[in-house]
């Protein structure tokens, strides 16, 4: 095989390299996933599936051999008489036409007897299943094979399923046998010839330049010049100047369903011509081969700019899922800054532990916890610096989890303004608007690692002053809890009102506590460590909380790789290849 | 019940019900709507535009001619509409032709009586109504046939599926206006995706007034008539227009024509299509609101629980810093109320010690002085993060308690509505609890007492001393005084020492007394303040966070009104 003969133009090294071009933008158009619904995705989708089957049913066969029999497809609307013509083209009621539409199902190729190896194996159309000789209609999916001596030699027919009923398979597999015919035969009437459905096809026809030649069917012979006139008016004002126009007036048909001979000698002389004149023949499969090659580096790169949508809409979600929890995280953070998480509670239970003399009281005596602690079991209230750490607990929970909440409320409001978000919170889990479940939990034990950490950092810089008086006489807890005031107070300026000089002032008591038993220097590193710990903290909830959003766009999306932003690129890089490979070898 | 049988059993009544379940209607869902309308983030959605559509057209054509029927002749290019079309009016009014497509005009033509010649002319009331149609070309056909078309507006449209777009947004126009639909179709064309998906499933709720001619049944082998119609009907069945009739005409040869306009006759002569069509499409409108699918969602909004309103108002008091206020007004109650029944030698110095209350600002005078005071912004630090988040928390939660379940639009607007500025919501917050009578700026009738007791004790005590003082000095100038002047003794003890100790140790006795009853009196002051100071807040959490979520909740409630 191979198109030597016929192509004697072209050089075979590069008909190769053409091959190999097509079949690297095939695999790339395989890969290209179109998972938002952005607007025009449908479109987008549907375009790389046609794309995909036209290189797999036309172009990559096609190209490996040139001399294969020219397909010739009557395609049009339901009711133009399509199985009508093609049976009478042949000679025999080859396909059954019908009065109930839309009549053909399954598509029927007519070949010559001796052509058959060319058309019983996958080499065309390898998505659809073979079924020869009759019996039911075994619906879109397959093609029915049919061998008859009324074809001439290097010629097959395809009879198409129609592009307009009600029947959306019919429509999808029309257009899908239309990309891969080599010479369209378009059936059309007098009643249908200004419909925009069949227009729709021949203004693609037009843009890739296929052979085309319209067929009028059905037409009173009173009204075929008129009519006739006038689609060739259409025709030349729609860029198919060149597309031949062959009436077939309304008659009646024999009892075999058949139109007279004479009615269809002027389709039956050009598929004859064609057959014998290997020349026209090849010019036909050229131009048609040039035009799909064409078209399909052009709307690869129509494609290209969808796909670089998609990936936009990608970056675009995972963007505002990302500006939404930063935004809590600068929040949290800049409320753990500016002291106002001392009020209130906090403010109330930190005064009673210094306030009441108890921190004095500890510094004298040892004996000032055993007091504590018989009050703690008399008063059934925990111990002053338990309190304190509590109420710091409790302050950082609500801040943390409120901010969460608010950030995913935000995160599913960007979301649900954009049309690529929409569908993915229409798929996805319904509560995606709210804070997770156990977010609360995981914050309270967040917060209490914490406290944990200064508690350690505390015990670990005491570690060698374990003995002295004083930081027996705090013990751990009152430290770390002062530390924990320390931080929290950190810029201090921004307490008002009546409670600046209360607050800033408990700040400064525990400041000089803490001075006082691990020196000044000690203080600001253990504070600067402690406020990193709870930055971190609090960062890693609202990261777990923000992977919610992320993992929904990676698993509508797929996993996010590094070749995503390039996809575009190298749809594009292969479609100009495809290109200069056609260039060269024509 | 459904939809379309409610619809039907309606048509079936007379004539004046059907009038006044339309109005019905039209009022029901005209609530409904504007309801929805309400809220942007439900204004927006499809079915409330579509039935705002609706609602517009009934208006528009309950002000026009209801003794007109409105009856469309719709079909693919090349069907025979205008063939058809002639056919009916026994004129040739409209110009077939072979090109495609033919008519690119609406045409219109009007049966009116010679009967009423008494009463204002076909013409005259049939105006109006072409005018809202915008069908320019019109057509009088005379009555006076055995048929009675008397009222009949027949339209032939332009095709729908031809390249000309503009010609089916003609389409489209017209079949959302008129009352009865002729769908032409013919052999070939039938089955078309653009007529079956496009078209009829939109006007799906309009089976009962829908007619499909087969036309260009002549073309037809006479035996597979039968089976065309047939197809035909399970294809329309399919779509759910089973109750659409099918006719079979040809109108070049005249087969069917005539059953065609008996039909049409015997829909225009019950003059219950236009208001039939209406009923049809405000129930599918409603349908589309207050229906199992619709945006108004499918349960009603629930009441707000006591709890999740306890909520709101802790958050609002503790963002309006109510817990400070509270232990301010207790500190100064206290601390006035010592000052006031304390020993009054020394109870002086407990007034140099600072105010609470006036270093809020929230000292206040009386009378007149109030109004100027409230008018001023207490010194009370403005809600913190925390206290935000706790406001944002508490009505976040009053919200999905009521919304829970239902469309997300909703649980949005009630969000948005309860979302109140930081900013002006703590100002408010301060406006209330600066307006609120602390209760503290006038001491108790018995502080009062005890206040004049202390004096009365003080000037008991003076009088002793002063006594003693003159005694003693009257001695240390040897002058001899009566024994009145002496005083003379009450028992064992003289009266002059026995005036200076009562007034000393009664005073004291009587502070140290009052001071128990000063703290549990400014327990009780704190606690009306606290209460005054929550009824205050809750009133600003009633304005600005639960009452707009509860007007969200009504508009939930009136939207889902507009079925049943």
């Amino acid at each position: 095989m191979g198109g030597r003969q016929v192509s004697g133009a072209m050089e075979s090294s590069s008909a190769v390299r053409l091959t190999e071009r097509l079949e690297d933008l095939r695999e790339q158009l395989g890969a290209t996933r179109l998972p938002f619904d952005l607007p025009g995705a449908d479109a987008a989708r549907a375009d790389r599936d046609a794309l995909i089957a036209q290189i797999d049913d036309y172009l990559l066969p096609r190209l490996a051999s040139l001399d294969a029999p020219l397909l010739a497809i009557a395609g049009g609307s339901t009711g133009s008489g399509k199985s009508t013509l093609v049976s009478s083209v042949v000679g025999a009621a080859v396909t059954a036409p019908g009065v109930l539409r839309p009549t053909t199902r399954a598509p029927v190729l007519v070949h010559h007897p001796e052509d058959a190896s060319w058309f019983t194996g996958s080499r065309v159309l390898p998505g659809l299943a073979r079924v020869t000789g009759g019996g039911a209609d075994p619906g879109t999916g397959s093609l029915r094979l049919v061998a008859h001596e009324g074809v001439p030699r290097g010629l097959a027919l395809l009879d198409a399923p129609d592009i307009d009923s009600v029947e959306a398979g019919n429509r999808a597999l029309a257009a899908q046998l239309l990309a891969a015919a080599d010479l369209w035969l378009f059936v059309t009437t007098a009643a249908r010839y200004a419909d925009q459905v069949p227009w729709d096809f021949l203004a693609d026809a037009a843009a890739r330049s296929v052979s085309v030649t319209l067929v009028l069917d059905r037409t009173d012979p009173e009204a075929m010049e008129e009519v006739a006139s006038d689609l060739r008016a259409m025709l030349d004002a729609r860029g198919l100047a060149d597309a031949r126009v062959i009436p077939v007036p309304e008659a009646a048909v024999d009892d075999q369903g058949l139109l007279p001979r004479a009615q269809v000698a002027e389709v039956t002389d050009l598929l004859h011509g064609l057959a014998a004149d290997a020349g026209a023949r090849a010019t036909v499969v050229r131009r048609t081969l040039d035009g799909a090659l064409r078209g399909v580096c052009d709307r690869t790169g129509a494609l290209a700019e969808h796909v670089a949508a998609q990936q936009a809409a990608r970056d675009r979600l995972r963007a505002d899922a990302a500006a939404a929890y930063d935004a809590a995280l600068l929040a949290v953070d800049a409320a753990c800054d500016d002291g106002t998480l001392l009020r209130g509670e906090v403010l109330a239970r930190w005064q009673e532990f210094v306030g009441a003399g108890k921190v004095l009281r500890a510094l004298e005596t040892g004996a000032g916890r055993l007091r504590d602690r018989v009050a703690a079991a008399v008063t059934g209230r925990p111990p002053a610096p338990v309190q304190v750490s509590q109420a710091v607990e409790s302050r950082l929970e609500l801040l943390v989890v409120e901010h969460a909440e608010s950030a995913a409320e935000r995160a599913r409001a960007s979301w649900a303004a954009d049309p690529a978000g929409r569908s993915l919170l229409r798929d996805g889990p319904g509560d995606l608007g709210r804070a997770s479940r156990d977010l609360r939990s995981r914050t309270e034990r967040a917060i209490r690692d914490w406290q944990a950490g200064v508690l350690d950092l505390v015990r670990a810089e005491g570690a060698g002053k374990r003995s002295t008086a004083r930081f027996l006489a705090f013990g751990i807890n009152g430290l770390g809890v002062a530390l924990m005031i320390v931080v929290l107070a950190h810029t201090g300026g921004a307490l008002v009102g009546a409670e600046v000089g209360v607050a800033g002032g408990s700040a400064v008591v525990g400041q000089k506590l803490l001075e006082a038993v691990f020196g000044d220097q000690a203080v600001r590193r253990l504070a600067a460590q402690a406020r990193t710990d709870l930055s971190r903290r609090v960062a890693a909830l609202m990261h777990e909380e923000r992977t919610r959003f992320d993992s929904l766009v990676d698993e509508h999306a797929g996993p996010a790789s590094e070749t995503d932003g390039r996809h575009e690129q190298r749809l594009v890089q292969r479609a100009d290849a495809v290109r200069r490979a056609v260039e060269d070898a024509g | 019940m459904s939809l379309r049988e409610r619809a039907r059993d309606l048509l079936g009544s007379p004539d004046g019900d059907v009038a006044d379940a339309v109005a019905r209607r039209v009022a029901r869902l005209e609530e409904s709507v504007s309801a929805c309308e309400r809220h942007e983030e439900v204004a927006g959605l499809p079915p409330v535009r579509r039935a705002r559509t609706v609602l517009d057209r009934a208006g528009q054509r309950l002000a026009l001619s209801l003794d007109h029927t409105v009856v469309a002749l719709a079909g693919a290019t090349g069907s025979g509409k205008s063939s058809l079309f002639n056919a009916l009016c026994r004129a040739e009014v409209a110009e077939p032709g072979v090109r495609r497509p033919t008519t690119t005009q609406t045409t219109a033509a009007v049966w009116s009586s010679p009967a009423a010649s008494g009463s204002p002319s076909g013409e005259e009331s049939s105006g109006p109504l072409l005018d809202w149609l915008g069908a320019s070309r019109r057509h009088h056909v005379a009555g006076g046939d055995h048929l009675d078309l008397d009222g009949t507006v027949l339209l032939d449209l332009p095709d729908h599926d031809s390249t000309r777009r503009e010609h089916e947004q003609e389409v489209t126009r017209l079949t959302g206006l008129v009352d009865v639909f002729v769908w032409v179709v013919d052999p070939q064309k039938y089955a078309d995706a653009a007529l079956h998906d496009r078209h009829l499933a939109e006007l799906r709720h309009h089976a009962e007034r829908t007619l499909v001619v087969l036309n260009q049944v002549d073309r037809l082998p006479p035996a597979s008539v039968p089976e065309v119609l047939d197809h035909l009907r399970r294809l329309l069945a399919s779509r759910g227009m089973s109750d659409a009739q099918v006719l079979a005409v040809s109108a070049t040869r005249g087969d069917g024509l005539e059953q065609l306009a008996e039909e049409v006759a015997a829909r225009v002569a019950q003059r219950a299509a236009a208001r039939g069509r209406l009923l049809a499409d405000l129930l599918d409108a409603a349908d589309g609101i207050g229906g199992r699918q619709g945006v108004a969602g499918p349960a009603e909004a629930r009441e707000l629980p006591g709890s999740a309103r306890e909520t709101v108002v802790d958050a609002c008091a503790a963002a309006a810093g109510v817990p400070t206020v509270v232990a301010a007004v207790k500190t100064a109650a206290r601390r006035r109320g010592r000052a006031a029944t304390g020993w009054p030698l020394v109870s002086w110095i407990s007034r140099m010690r600072p105010d609470p209350l006036r270093r809020l600002h929230l000292e206040q005078g009386r009378g007149a002085d109030r109004d100027l005071v409230s008018a001023a912004r207490s010194s009370l630090p403005s809600p913190g993060p925390v206290e935000l988040a706790q406001l944002e928390s508490a009505s976040r939660t009053a919200v999905e308690a009521r919304f829970a379940g239902l469309p997300e639009h909703w649980r949005d607007a009630a969000r948005r509505a309860a979302r109140a500025e930081p900013a002006a919501l703590a100002d408010e917050l301060d406006q209330a609890v600066v307006g609120v009578d602390l209760g503290v700026e006038r001491p108790r009738l018995w502080m009062r007492s005890v206040r004049l007791a202390q004096w009365l004790l003080l000037l008991t005590g003076l009088v002793g001393a002063a006594w003693l003082l003159l005694n003693a000095f009257a001695t240390f100038l040897v002058v001899p005084l009566p024994d009145v002047a002496l005083g003379g003794d009450v028992g064992a003890v003289p009266l002059p020492t026995l005036l200076l100790v009562t007034g000393v140790l009664g005073g004291v006795l009587l502070a140290a007394g009052s001071r128990a009853l000063v703290g549990w009196s400014a327990s009780r002051s704190s606690r009306r303040a606290e209460r005054a100071l929550r009824e205050a807040v809750e009133e600003v959490a009633r304005r600005r966070i639960l009452e707009p979520v509860d007007q969200v909740a009504r508009d939930q409630r009136a939207a889902r009104a507009a079925v049943g």
